[in-house]
């Protein structure tokens, strides 16, 4: 890939992988951060994406990894606890939506971020994240229920 | 409120994008990482060459070694010398001792990672990485300095990551911060690089002492000058053991990393710093002095090689060169009709279009092959001919200039229909100087 297509397709990109990066950190300037290293670091690898039909998901999984390694820091410093796998509606009682969705275990707030700030569909988060539908569905759904979100999830 | 309004008001919240993510102002940042990236790189592999070349030198540590056997390959202090000669101020560094031996060493499912050494004053730190790692493959990706004594994250930036491409040999990691820290606790992953992203492996963790700093030595020689009509003061070079910044004002105008409003002029300054006998300058081997902190509008800082250990005799400051382009020769017109290229005084002839192709590279274009008639020097050896268009409706886009050719100059740029205008114009901004000026002035620092 060409260096101007690789910028050519980040372009219409940017305001979901904001989007997406401001929902793990609610800060523009980490967000700004992350999306900036997203595309440096898939700029450094653009040569490795052999299937360019995949340029937005491959870009939004670096941006993913990029959000996780810095969110495992973030996470330390303002001293978040994530609840346990097996948590259940109680652990997240009376706090807010932001907070709770910030003590969700990895797998299930990817899932959320993806499907509320990335407007994914089910279908688009499991080439994402490279799980089984199945399984992004049970996630959805757990998270949802933590969260007393009460909405329908599509298999 | 419920939580689905919760949501909606999450969601509301995000906003609108910031100005940092406007194409023009990202790539801009993403240029300037990329070129410090591959400089980095490319200094590195030479390096290596040269100590393999050298044979017996070789310092790479073998993949099959043990831990104890990590532990003993801790590098004597001329090895270092020699893995840091890309910089013949980290160089002096080493010769003279400022290092700090750390010999750290954490096992990695990938192998083990030693931290051997650092060096560090209140312009950076530099720390010498070896190990035996599995390097192909991997990247080692600096995460996080923090400093111990207070518990807080150091700001730092520059190459923040190790790429696996060097099979064997110690490796240098030299973020620049704003002052020394004294205890430091460095987080870094090891991440496998897996054909589209990479997953980290592991986190390798090193807490160290930096040892004792020595100070920097500031000089202010306030020394003001005009060429070609525009107005500069260069009004603090600071040497650092491991770096020297200059820190200039230009009075008429705002320089290359301030361009936000677009009114630069001077793109760029080379300097050198020199002692009896030798001379310390380019942080880079392709001759530019490379933009250091950010002082604010109409004023830079440039980063050199450290002088530090030739103050013991006279040394100057060498201004060796000020590029500079008049605002009037910004903007190049190129005519898709005539296939030609127009500024101010007519048409160009320092580039010429060579052709407009179809496809290139086995790309559709339209793509328009630039070579360039005259001899770039200095920081402008091998330009992006134009770094930006001047869109029809006003906004700026950024390009990206796919290949420079090395031997014939010739540069190909993707050019889009919607860069034209309603003749069939389209605006290039330029990115080579004009006047490439060799003021010779020196300054005596001491």
């Amino acid at each position: 890939m060409k260096d101007q297509e690789f910028l050519d397709r980040v372009e219409p990109m940017r305001g979901k992988l904001y989007a997406i990066a401001y929902s793990y950190f609610g800060s523009e300037s980490m967000a700004v951060d992350a999306v900036d290293e997203a595309i440096y670091k898939g700029y450094l690898k653009k040569r490795q994406l052999k299937q360019p039909e995949f340029f937005e998901t491959w870009l939004v999984r670096i941006l993913i990894n990029v959000c996780n390694g810095k969110y495992k820091h973030y996470k330390k410093q303002v001293g978040i606890e994530e609840i346990p796998e097996e948590a259940s509606l109680s652990e997240v009682e009376g706090i807010p939506l932001k907070e709770a969705i910030r003590k969700l275990p990895e797998k299930y707030r990817e899932v959320i971020l993806l499907k509320f700030f990335g407007g994914y569909t089910l279908t688009e988060i499991c080439s994402l994240t490279g799980n089984p539908q199945g399984t992004v569905a049970t996630r959805l759904r757990k998270a949802l229920e933590i969260l007393r979100i009460e909405m329908e999830v599509e298999e | 409120m419920n939580r689905l309004e919760e949501l909606k008001q999450m969601q509301g919240e995000i906003g609108e994008m910031p100005k940092e993510l406007q194409m023009p102002e990202l790539t801009r940042r993403m240029k300037k990482k990329v070129w410090r990236h591959r400089v980095f790189v490319s200094l590195r592999s030479l390096c290596l060459a040269l100590i393999i070349f050298v044979g017996g030198m070789t310092i790479g540590v073998n993949g099959s070694r043990t831990f104890a056997d990590s532990v003993k390959s801790i590098p004597l202090l001329n090895k270092l010398a020699a893995a840091v000669d890309f910089s013949k101020g980290y160089e002096d560094a080493v010769r003279k001792e400022y290092v700090t031996k750390i010999g750290k060493v954490v096992k990695t499912k990938a192998g083990d990672v030693m931290l051997s050494y650092v060096m560090a004053d209140d312009s950076m730190l530099v720390m010498f990485i070896d190990g035996s790692w599995e390097k192909e493959g991997y990247e080692l990706v600096l995460e996080k300095l923090v400093d111990t004594d207070t518990g807080k994250d150091i700001e730092w930036s520059g190459i923040t990551s190790l790429l696996g491409n060097d099979k064997q040999g110690l490796e240098v990691l030299d973020p620049k911060w704003n002052q020394h820290h004294q205890h430091i606790s460095a987080e870094l992953s090891l991440r496998k690089i897996d054909g589209e992203t990479s997953k980290e492996l592991d986190t390798v963790s090193f807490t160290f002492s930096t040892g004792k700093k020595l100070e920097a030595r500031t000089f202010t020689p306030k020394k003001e000058f005009t060429i070609n009509g525009l107005s500069y003061r260069i009004d603090k070079v600071t040497m650092y053991p491991l770096s020297t910044e200059v820190e200039v004002t230009y009075l008429d105008d705002v320089g290359i990393d301030s361009d936000k409003d677009r009114e630069y002029q001077t793109l760029g300054m080379d300097f050198t710093v020199k002692g009896k006998k030798e001379s310390r300058g380019h942080i880079c081997n392709n001759g530019l002095s490379v933009i250091g902190r950010d002082l604010g509008k109409g004023r830079e800082c440039y980063y050199l090689e450290s002088g530090y250990y030739m103050l013991d005799s006279d040394v100057t400051l060498s201004l060796d060169c000020v590029y500079q382009l008049p605002k009037e020769l910004q903007e190049v017109t190129y005519d898709s009709e005539t296939k030609t290229l127009t500024d101010a005084n007519g048409e160009l002839t320092d580039v010429t279009v060579k052709a407009e192709l179809g496809s290139y590279g086995g790309e559709e274009g339209p793509w328009l092959m630039l070579r360039p008639n005259i001899k770039f020097e200095g920081a402008f050896g091998m330009p992006n001919i134009f770094g930006d268009v001047n869109m029809p409706n006003g906004d700026l886009h950024s390009l990206v200039c796919d290949v420079i050719s090395s031997t014939s100059g010739d540069g190909y740029y993707k050019i889009k229909e919607s860069y034209k205008d309603a003749e069939g114009k389209i605006r290039f901004i330029r990115g080579y100087p004009e006047f490439v000026e060799k003021p010779g002035i020196k300054i005596k620092l001491k």
